[in-house]
């Protein structure tokens, strides 16, 4: 055999095992990404489930003007989303004699099923679980003292029990509510935009949710003030002594963003405490837990 | 194949021999580079397109979770935000006007993935969520 002949057989099967490895690794690759993709759709349906029928469960509560037929509502509400309901215990519910104090709890698990037959040999379906968390807010009170058009807590429901409300910052009484009063300084009659709370001076002050700081430093009137963005609310703690925190770092419910202070338009050591939707104030304490 | 020449001396011939198969080899190289780039891209748009799958999930569950709470408005502001230029195809039902609390109000969206987009291929993911209506 010559050489030459020789030379060109080894190349056309290099060649040749060459192409079948590239068409291996692509046909692998093809694979492994529309398991990716399917694991990482069906895990995402399933948290849509899990929400929906958790926010359905509390929602179907007596508390809230429903029938009571919590796992019913959380069934329907699963498979509108393309999931099986596993497991919802009933509601937790805490009455109150305020109706619109009251609270209700449903945890429930849910389970989707991927779509290719490799995934699904290899799992019963990705779960998810979910709590709502569901407080009667509407004033439209019927014979019974029952809230018929109750609705739930409005904001992002996640995966954590307290999602949904918002975490008091500190713990201490409320001397001034949201509302028309006269300022304390100018003495002019003008609404009050947040909450304000009589800590002390240097109490650590906490996130009310998870969230974003969009802002620390000094807000003229407001002082020393962090805003910490929730994701369609923002939260503001003003006349701070001290922040604990930069814009753009990360927070959880609970973590101190700031200390007690009087700086700013303030008369005394306490915590100024907004909520904002869409920009505007609401009353802080129609959403604290 | 050490000496085994065919003509010539023996290490002169070890050198032609040796020049040609790295000379094969840089073609065969040249030849089955484009096709392995080209599998690598395909399957990078198409992991994109996975990817925009799982973003229409969230957005169609986002979405749903607003429209059983807010207005089919705050619907459209929330997802012009959320899909940044993304286009995006939104349908709602029931209508709003119709919507009472205790339905059902099913969001189904398409999002058009950047999977493909540079081979001038237009692919639309869809998703659905379902949440029911808290306001009446």
């Amino acid at each position: 055999m010559s050489v030459t002949r020789l030379v060109h057989r080894q190349t056309g099967s290099a060649a040749l095992l060459t192409v079948l490895a590239g068409g291996l690794v692509a046909c692998l690759g093809c694979v492994a990404i529309a398991a990716a993709a399917d694991a990482g759709l069906a895990a995402a349906k399933a948290r849509t489930a899990a929400d929906a029928a958790a926010l359905a469960a509390a929602g179907s509560s007596p508390l809230m003007g429903g029938d009571g037929d919590a796992r019913t509502a959380a069934e329907d509400m699963a498979a509108a989303n393309g999931a099986v309901l596993v497991a919802c215990c009933a509601p937790e519910e805490k009455p109150a004699a305020d109706v619109r104090s009251s609270t209700i709890r449903a945890h429930v698990v849910v389970a989707v099923r991927p779509r290719l037959a490799l995934l699904r040999a290899a799992t019963p379906g990705l779960r998810s679980t979910a709590t709502a968390v569901a407080r009667p807010v509407t004033a439209s009170v019927d014979s019974r003292g029952v809230d018929r058009r109750g609705r739930l807590a409005v904001g992002p429901i996640g995966h954590d029990a307290a999602e949904g409300f918002l975490s008091p910052p500190v713990h201490a009484p409320v001397t001034s509510g949201f509302g028309w009063r006269a300022h304390p300084i100018t003495g002019v009659l003008r609404p009050h935009t947040g909450t304000d709370f009589a800590a002390g001076h240097g109490a650590l002050v906490g996130a009310a949710a998870g969230g974003v700081v969009v802002s620390a430093g000094w807000r003229g009137g407001y002082g020393k003030a962090v805003l910490v963005d929730h994701g369609g609310e923002t939260t503001v703690y003003a006349h701070l002594s001290a922040m604990t925190v930069v814009k753009g770092q990360r927070v959880r419910r609970g973590d101190p963003v700031g200390r007690v202070g009087s700086t700013g338009q303030s008369t005394g050591a306490h915590l100024h405490f907004e909520v904002r939707v869409d920009g505007e104030p609401v009353d802080p304490e129609s959403r604290l837990s | 194949m050490g000496g085994a020449g065919v003509s010539g001396a023996p290490h002169a011939g070890d050198a032609r021999r040796a020049r040609r198969e790295e000379g094969s080899q840089v073609l065969e190289f040249a030849l089955v580079l484009p096709a392995v780039v080209l599998v690598l891209v395909v399957l990078l748009h198409a992991a994109l397109v996975g990817v925009d799958l799982v973003i229409a999930q969230g957005l169609a569950r986002e979405a749903a979770r607003t429209a059983a709470v807010d207005g089919d408005e705050v619907v459209e502001r929330r997802l012009d935000d959320a899909a940044g230029d993304r286009p995006v195809e939104l349908e709602l039902s029931p209508p709003e006007s119709r919507r009472t609390a205790g339905q059902v109000v099913t969001v189904e969206l398409r999002i058009r993935s950047r999977g493909f987009a540079a081979f001038g291929a237009e692919v639309w993911v869809p998703a659905r969520a379902a949440m029911r209506v808290e306001t009446s």
